[in-house]
């Protein structure tokens, strides 16, 4: 399957092919702590369970705490 | 010709508009990088009356970015100076200021006045806590986080996706602070901007979407981001696990000092005093005690230390509880 990733962290958009099916499964594949981003997956954040279809865009943002 | 003619102008303001303002609390939960500039705005654009908390002492790495402190202020509660520094902008706003700690015991008296609440702090376990709250008491806030030179601001409103439908939990230790990763003046003050927007907005009843904007400015990235209701969130399902005392933490890491608090039963500061004297000097200022790398307030303990282990073993060493 391939997808668009975009890493707001790296200011990075690639299209890669993935094995994964779930965006969970995809940030390991990727080697990306889940615990540090929120997903966005075509323009929504979803919880990182939701399935990854061929030509989707996954948007990784980086959890911000400070203030 | 009215002080806020700029504003009434404004056909999406307007006079009845300046008047919902200028009858709106709107609380801003931690004075720092965020909650400083928000409320400065607020105050300039004529806001009936501000709640402002934070626990914390104005530092000199502040002041690159927290626009109502200056030098003078270094080492006074920021709540106060805050509210010092409002009245000299526009002595028209009330201003109540609370040198506190948010926490599930206080939350509730301190923002009980509140319309709307605004997110200035620093740790995912006080928006957590906020966000029990709002949920539990139909409120609308705002919530808002800036680190190096990104940021978001996501408003979280009644009837749709809550703060915990978007962000996950246990993150202690795994995120970037200020101290470690830096800020930009430039991050903090759009961010703030885009969030006392928001506020405005909502006041004025104008309609906002529940939808996260993500915004980079060194890179120029502007993202706005919809937002889903997780099935399983459990303050969607009125399980306020946060304003329960059910989950938090006991001890926070400050952001952009390196210092931790830890919250404490209630502590005679005059008998702590004695008591410590014994060992080395302290210094008593009225509100709060200095001794060697802590700042002892009646209610918490702020500890200046390299790690969380460091900072319990001072405060097991000299506190003993």
């Amino acid at each position: 399957m391939h997808i668009t990733l975009f890493i707001e962290n790296e200011n990075k958009r690639t299209r890669v092919a993935l094995q994964s099916s779930t965006i969970i499964d995809a940030l390991d594949e990727l080697h990306i702590n889940p615990v540090t981003i929120v997903a966005s997956l075509n323009g929504t954040i979803v919880p990182e369970t939701a399935y990854l279809h061929e030509g989707d865009t996954l948007e990784l943002f980086s959890v911000v705490s400070g203030g | 010709m009215s002080r806020y003619q700029r504003q009434e102008t404004l056909p999406l303001i307007g006079v009845a508009g300046q008047q919902k303002i200028s009858h709106a609390t709107v609380a801003l939960v931690g004075v720092g990088a965020l909650g400083s500039v928000s409320a400065e705005l607020l105050a300039r654009a004529g806001i009936g009356k501000l709640l402002l908390i934070d626990r914390d002492l104005v530092d000199v790495t502040n002041l690159t970015r927290q626009s109502l402190y200056a030098e003078e202020d270094v080492g006074t509660p920021k709540a106060f100076a805050a509210k010092k520094r409002i009245h000299a902008l526009n002595s028209d706003v009330q201003v109540a200021a609370f040198f506190e700690d948010v926490t599930c015991d206080t939350i509730t008296s301190l923002l009980t006045e509140a319309h709307i609440i605004l997110d200035g702090t620093d740790n995912m376990d006080t928006r957590f806590l906020i966000n029990d709250y709002c949920l539990s008491t139909g409120k609308p806030w705002i919530a808002a986080g800036a680190i190096t030179t990104k940021g978001y601001v996501l408003p979280i409103t009644p009837g749709n996706p809550c703060f915990r439908c978007v962000f996950a939990e246990n993150y202690a230790g795994a995120l970037e602070t200020c101290d470690t990763a830096g800020v930009l003046n430039t991050i903090t003050t759009t961010i703030a901007a885009l969030q006392t927007t928001l506020c405005l907005k909502l006041i004025l009843g104008h309609s906002i979407l529940p939808q996260m904007t993500h915004i980079n400015l060194w890179n120029g990235s502007y993202a706005t981001l919809g937002i889903t209701q997780r099935t399983d969130c459990p303050a969607c399902h009125g399980n306020y696990e946060y304003i329960t005392g059910k989950k938090g933490h006991d001890t926070i890491r400050i952001c952009s000092t390196n210092t931790y608090l830890i919250r404490t039963p209630l502590i005679n500061l005059h008998t702590l005093q004695h008591t410590l004297s014994t060992i080395d000097t302290v210094t008593n200022h009225t509100y709060y005690l200095t001794f060697k790398t802590m700042t002892i307030f009646p209610n918490r303990i702020l500890i200046r230390a390299p790690n969380e282990q460091e900072a319990q073993k001072l405060f097991t060493t000299y506190i003993g509880h």
